[in-house]
């Protein structure tokens, strides 16, 4: 321990909170050009910074995907990313520095023009447990 | 009692110092080829940041490729590069990158490609887009 001066007192547990939550199942995106929710974290009030990756993947062909950080409402940011060929998953990533007045429900949704599209738990090759695809939440201030 | 989980505190702050953040307003064309184009800025104070952008860039007609770097006008910090292959279909290049500055500092998310015509940083998704939200930069101050 560091008594420190100069009103600099004590050396104790960073007082930041932090969530995270990752898939455990994959998501079929059931719906063309529909968001569907993916994942979700209810955040306090405060500013945090969102991130968000989701490995995404089609079965048939080449696709879009497009993400958004939201509250239902509200659109933090978003993302969109393209594969080429048949199990060819992408990971796509989508942050957002976020101020809450009130505790919210702040959600990671997909969606895709295209049918037979996947977001994935694992990696679809030399996958790493249930992983793939998280939200995560720092509180900054 | 692990080190790497502790933080100085002073009347009850937390060690982070909160986070700016901006979003593209409108679309960017990248012209002249294989220059880089200033996209986002955002001024910093002294200290050492997380710094994480987005860049969502797309090409009508053909196929390309599309470059982004995170820098202060002379040092870049953080580069990616993303690719195209048919007429439209977007890609999202991230980037992050910890930043220690001596003094304030305006960083800069940066774009080019090496193809000619309508290559474009996005403000939103050309697909089911969400709002002006698709390509961004942020800092979090970490001490």
């Amino acid at each position: 321990m560091n008594s420190g001066t100069n009103g600099w007192s004590a050396q104790v547990p960073l007082a930041v909170s932090n969530q995270q939550t990752q898939l455990a199942s994959n998501v079929t995106l059931s719906a063309t050009n529909t968001y569907q929710d993916i994942l979700s974290l209810t955040l306090g009030a405060g500013q945090w910074l969102v991130m968000a990756n989701l490995c995404v993947n089609r079965t048939a062909a080449s696709s879009d995907f497009e993400a958004k950080l939201w509250n239902g409402t509200i659109v933090y940011a978003s993302s969109e990313v393209t594969i080429w060929l048949a199990n060819t998953p992408q990971e796509m990533q989508v942050f957002a520095i976020v101020t809450l007045s009130i505790a919210t429900l702040v959600r990671v949704a997909c969606a895709s023009s295209n049918t037979t599209t996947v977001v994935q738990a694992a990696n679809v090759s030399d996958a790493a447990g249930n992983t793939a695809s998280t939200l995560t939440a720092v509180l900054i201030a | 009692m692990n080190q790497g989980l502790l933080a100085w505190t002073k009347a009850g702050s937390v060690l982070f110092g909160g986070g700016q953040m901006v979003q593209l307003g409108a679309d960017v064309t990248l012209t002249p080829v294989n220059t880089y184009v200033d996209v986002l800025t955002l001024t910093l104070n002294t200290g050492t940041w997380l710094v994480m952008a987005s860049a969502c860039m797309v090409k009508s007609g053909s196929a390309s490729d599309f470059e982004a770097k995170l820098w202060d006008g002379t040092n870049v910090f953080a580069s990616g590069e993303g690719h195209s292959l048919f007429s439209g279909n977007a890609q999202t290049v991230p980037l992050v990158a910890i930043i220690t500055l001596q003094y304030q500092t305006t960083i800069k998310l940066t774009c080019a490609s090496a193809n000619v015509t309508t290559v474009l940083v996005k403000a939103a998704t050309p697909i089911n887009g969400s709002g002006n939200n698709a390509t961004t930069l942020l800092a979090v101050r970490l001490v």
